[in-house]
């Protein structure tokens, strides 16, 4: 169950199907933007009125900002995450001049992969068969056209930051992307034998002059059949004639307006002079080209809106128009369309753009197009800019960071894109690293590989105790599979020490068990990973003396299993075994203990019984019937080491006699 | 430098791989397959070809000056259950697939109906409680061999549904990789920065040999023996190290090359010019390392492009061995003495930010994918 983004500020209701909620709703969080939504459960009194309790139960699984979660989307959400990075890191390069092309290039990259992403989408709108789907990706597409609509103004606008003159080229071609009604028209119309017969003939021809394509405007009035006759000559001429501000020749504007006056002087005249009398259509053209206010009025549906209408009637009134003054001439063109009333939220982004309130852009934009992607890049690049002074907000931090939180924090939510959102959040510098922690530990780590990637990111940004619960979560699951190796090795790399001991003792206990070590190859080449806890020291040292003694050097054996007693590092409870593994020693042939040897051994047996005899006692009188002491097996392996022990000391006491002398 | 196209395919990649080609032509491969992971329930594995076809593609190219055509086409693809964590061509047409959930599946190309299906399925990994990824899966001739994060080793028939054998306790910790290293012996390698080689034909599961990196058990990742002297194995690990073995020298590791900044995923020789090698990190580097300068007593050449300077640790002396060191001695096992010869390009040369998980190297055409959602074509390398 999907939810779209809301798209006021008051609350969205979003209905739960499933009768199953008389008794109230609750939930509980889910990674990121997603809540699982159940049934409240009765009360106890209820229920026994009511009888019944055996009804299916379901767990909602609600989301919200998943659009960026689809198939085309994530496309652009990739491309768009590398070209912020690159924007962040060239932050650091050149300053002054040389940064705005550079800011630009970033911009128009930006917008590349937004026209990719439209194309993408509509390849697939029409390659879908179901209408839900093609309905789906054709209201994406046009999201996108929108955003993309708004994005090339505000790069005219802000990023590009242009002088009078330059600026109406570029609106020009501004338009020239957005609306190809015009073009459209054209195409039909030259479709046929004799366009000037179809209706649209002079739609076409007046779209692209009002559009500034007066190229194209000429082309389509030479396949006139009167175009020989003085009229359309005399327009073709005057359209030829008309002037424009080229970027390289480097022209003033006092001289392109100079030029321009000459040039509309010329066409009042022509006008005045009736020379298209005859052609009321050439006359139409002719009001256009001497700006005549009335004219755009009469070809307002050919404007479609009022920002069109706007850019048209500068080029022919204004065409140096400054990016600052644009404000102003923006009332007419709203009112020629039906007043303010009438305008729509999109158009409002615009006009809002207009008049340089960035933060109305953004804000409206939020609101209006449900989508973060668009607003949190943009501020993004406008931070950069320096056109967006820090504005506090009353809630977090800055507007850039607010925006760049809410979208990383959709990425987050999903099981796929968490890894995209994450430089975002580290260049929130205020609440980024928090965000972080709190998402890092809900990434569900699936296999190992996956742990080392969340692990490596949280070790890059010197999050320990994140490292340490991923650590110690992926070492619980080893050990509840029964992996004491795996689960040693993960416990070794966070240096838990509780954990280790743990360990130590399940591995010892499985010798005792079985009188077999497993997991060698790990116990074997511990080194200076032992020292962590002293049990897991007792444990590979106790491996080592295994090991002396199944390779026959009995002198480091005997010293090394005294030690591990005499150290006390072993824990009592497993003095027996180890006394036990000393039996063999003691019956060999040749004498391994020394007779100090032997009495420390005897120290330690005595010790033993010593401490069992005492704790007996102890239970007796608190009158505790089934104390458990020594076992049988046990009792008579004591005095098995016992006889062992006096037989060894005998033979040591001979033995260093008979060194001595 | 080496041009690098992006195609984006809206899926975490987490291995790629050039199909052998039907002859065995010197034609190079057009074909190649990848497989994603953590996408939820939509895994897939997807085959592409380079070759030109009716459809074009658009949206090609980081740079969007090249032709939108140029790109690789999706011929097939097919869900697959659980992350993909390794993928092998057992030949031409059939694959297999390793995956987190413990199974690993051979999928069969349909060439007439275009279609990729499954054509025998094992359940080899399995853990008490959760699901026991399998990571690892490699194959020569008729023999499959397959390890898990259980450190289990099995080993496979095609067409036989119980495994050949089993080595239960191969490892106590995760084996990350397998490799073939002679026709009956596989090399392991594992979480706890251990190397290990089993002899199939002895009945103990015991391993025959046990190399280690020394100090901290660093995670070793992945694995890759020399194509033709194949005691030379490289190892690339959890500290972005390439360790370069002797499998006829003791237990430790003949160099130590400092290289990735962060985990190195996979390591490759070049099958035909073994001198060249090629890695990929979670840095989002991949990295071009040639050695033939080493090998030939050249003018030490300038190495262009070095990402850092490659320094090299000796860990272990090599002893004089009683028989004289044959006079082309292998340049990978005498880079310590010349390493300043090593030539080392990073591929990628910023243009990607996330982890590279896997790459391939075929003629002069390497491919690679990762978390980025993107495979990245990297053709016309100068190979030597």
């Amino acid at each position: 169950m999907k939810m779209a983004s809301e798209r006021e500020s008051d609350p969205k209701v979003l209905l739960v199907p499933g009768s199953a909620c008389r008794h109230g709703m609750k939930f509980t969080w889910g990674v990121g933007n997603q809540l699982f939504v159940f049934a409240g459960t009765p009360t106890s009194a209820e229920d026994e009125v009511s009888g019944e309790g055996a009804e299916a139960a379901y767990v909602h699984d609600v989301r919200w900002n998943t659009d960026m979660h689809d198939v085309y989307t994530r496309k652009l959400v990739n491309e768009s995450n590398n070209i912020f990075l690159m924007l962040q890191s060239h932050e650091h390069g050149i300053e002054g001049t040389g940064r705005k092309p550079q800011l630009v290039k970033f911009s128009r990259n930006y917008r590349s992969v937004l026209k990719a992403c439209i194309m993408d989408l509509i390849a697939a709108r029409d390659s879908v068969m179901e209408e839900e789907v093609k309905k789906y990706y054709h209201s994406q597409m046009e999201l996108f056209q929108m955003i993309e609509l708004i994005w090339s103004l505000c790069e005219i606008l802000f990023i590009e930051t242009l002088p009078g003159g330059i600026l109406l080229v570029k609106l020009l071609d501004w338009l020239k992307w957005h609306f190809n009604e015009g073009e459209k028209k054209a195409r039909d119309v030259l479709r046929e034998d004799t366009p000037e017969e179809n209706p649209e003939y002079w739609e076409a021809v007046y779209c692209y002059v009002l559009q500034g394509r007066i190229e194209e405007a000429r082309n389509m009035l030479s396949l006139h059949s009167l175009r020989q006759t003085d009229a359309y000559e005399s327009m073709d001429e005057l359209l030829r004639k008309m002037p424009c501000f080229t970027y390289f020749t480097g022209q003033s504007t006092a001289e392109f307006d100079m030029k321009w006056r000459h040039w509309q002087e010329e066409s009042v005249r022509r006008l005045e002079d009736g020379e298209f009398r005859n052609h009321k259509n050439l006359e139409t053209i002719c009001k256009i080209l001497i700006g005549d206010d009335q004219v755009f009025i009469q070809l307002k549906d050919l404007c479609e809106c009022w920002y069109h209408m706007m850019v048209s009637k500068l080029l022919y009134q204004n065409p140096t128009v400054k990016a600052f003054d644009l404000q102003y001439h923006t009332q007419s063109c709203i009112d020629a369309y039906g007043g303010n009333s009438k305008v729509d939220p999109l158009e409002n982004i615009l006009l809002a753009a207009i008049e340089f309130d960035i933060h109305q852009v953004i804000k409206e934009s939020s609101s209006y197009l449900s989508n973060w992607w668009f607003v949190s890049h943009l501020t993004d690049l406008l931070h950069h800019c320096g056109q967006l002074e820090a504005h506090k907000l009353n809630f977090g931090s800055n507007l850039r960071e607010y925006l760049l939180l809410e979208y990383a924090s959709g990425l987050m939510s999903h099981e796929s894109l968490w890894q995209v959102g994450i430089p975002y959040l580290d260049h929130c510098p205020e609440f980024g690293r928090q965000y972080l922690e709190q998402y890092i530990e809900h990434i569900p780590l699936s296999s190992e590989r996956k742990a080392h990637k969340v692990l490596r990111i949280c070790e890059q940004r010197d999050m320990h105790d994140q490292a340490n619960s991923i650590c110690k979560v992926m070492g619980m699951k080893a050990l509840h599979n029964d992996r004491l190796g795996s689960a040693l090795s993960w416990c070794l790399k966070s240096k838990d020490v509780t954990f280790a001991t743990y360990l130590a003792e399940q591995f010892l206990t499985r010798y005792r068990a079985t009188g077999d070590f497993s997991n060698l190859d790990l116990l074997d080449n511990l080194g200076q990973a032992m020292l962590l806890s002293d049990r897991l020291t007792f444990l590979g040292k106790y491996r080592e003396f295994h090991k002396l003694y199944e390779d026959g050097d009995f002198e480091a054996a005997t010293s090394l299993l005294l030690s591990l007693l005499t150290a006390r590092l072993a824990p009592k409870k497993f003095w027996l075994t180890l006394l036990t593994d000393a039996l063999p020693l003691l019956e060999a042939d040749e004498v391994v203990f020394t007779s100090q040897q032997t009495y420390e051994l005897m120290h330690c047996l005595e010790e033993l019984s010593l401490a069992e005899k005492l704790e007996a006692e102890e239970k007796t009188d608190q009158l505790v019937g089934d104390h458990k002491g020594f076992s049988d097996a046990e009792l008579e392996k004591m005095s098995l080491i016992k006889l062992a022990l006096t037989r060894n000391l005998a033979r040591a006491i001979v033995h260093e006699g008979t060194v001595l002398t | 430098m080496a041009e690098v196209n992006a195609k984006f395919i809206s899926q975490k990649i987490s291995k790629i791989r050039w199909r052998p080609t039907s002859q065995k032509g010197l034609e190079q491969s057009d074909t190649f397959v990848t497989g994603s992971w953590d996408n939820g329930a939509a895994n897939k594995v997807c085959l592409w070809t380079q070759a030109e076809g009716e459809k074009e593609q658009l949206n090609f190219s980081v740079s969007r000056q090249q032709p939108p055509e140029s790109g690789p086409r999706l011929l097939c693809e097919v869900l697959h259950c659980g992350d993909v964590t390794d993928i092998q061509f057992f030949n031409h047409e059939n694959i297999l697939v390793a995956s987190s959930t413990g199974q690993v599946n051979l999928y069969k190309h349909f060439k007439n109906s275009q279609t990729l299906g499954v054509a025998q399925s094992w359940h080899v990994h399995k853990n008490k409680q959760s699901p026991c990824p399998c990571t690892s899966v490699a194959c020569r001739g008729q023999d499959v061999v397959t390890a898990g994060e259980d450190g289990r080793l099995n080993i496979l028939a095609i067409g036989q549904q119980a495994p050949v054998r089993s080595i239960e306790k191969a490892d106590s910790c995760s084996i990350n990789g397998v490799n073939y290293y002679k026709h009956y012996e596989v090399i392991t390698v594992n979480s706890s920065g251990q190397l290990k080689v089993y002899d199939l034909r002895q009945p103990e599961d015991e391993p025959s040999r046990i190399f280690l990196l020394t100090g901290e058990r660093i995670p070793l990742h992945c694995v890759d023996t020399h194509p033709s002297q194949p005691h030379i194995v490289a190892t690339g690990g959890q500290d972005g190290v390439l360790c370069i073995w002797d499998m006829r020298q003791e237990k430790f590791p003949v160099t130590l090359l400092d290289a990735h900044a962060a985990d190195m995923w996979e390591v490759k020789f070049h099958p035909r010019y073994p001198d060249n090698l090629f890695t990929c990190s979670e840095d989002g580097t991949v990295w071009h390392w040639d050695v033939t300068s080493v090998s030939h007593t050249r003018t030490p050449a300038q190495s262009q492009g070095t990402p850092g300077s490659v320094q090299s640790r000796t860990v272990h002396h090599l002893p004089a061995t009683t028989q004289p060191k044959p006079s082309g001695s292998n340049p990978w096992l005498t880079i310590d003495a010349s390493k300043h010869r090593i030539e080392v390009t990073n591929l990628m040369h910023g243009s990607n930010f996330l982890p590279i998980n896997t790459l391939d190297i075929e003629s002069n055409t390497v491919i690679c994918g990762g978390d980025s959602e993107a495979i990245y074509v990297i053709p016309n390398l100068v190979i030597r």
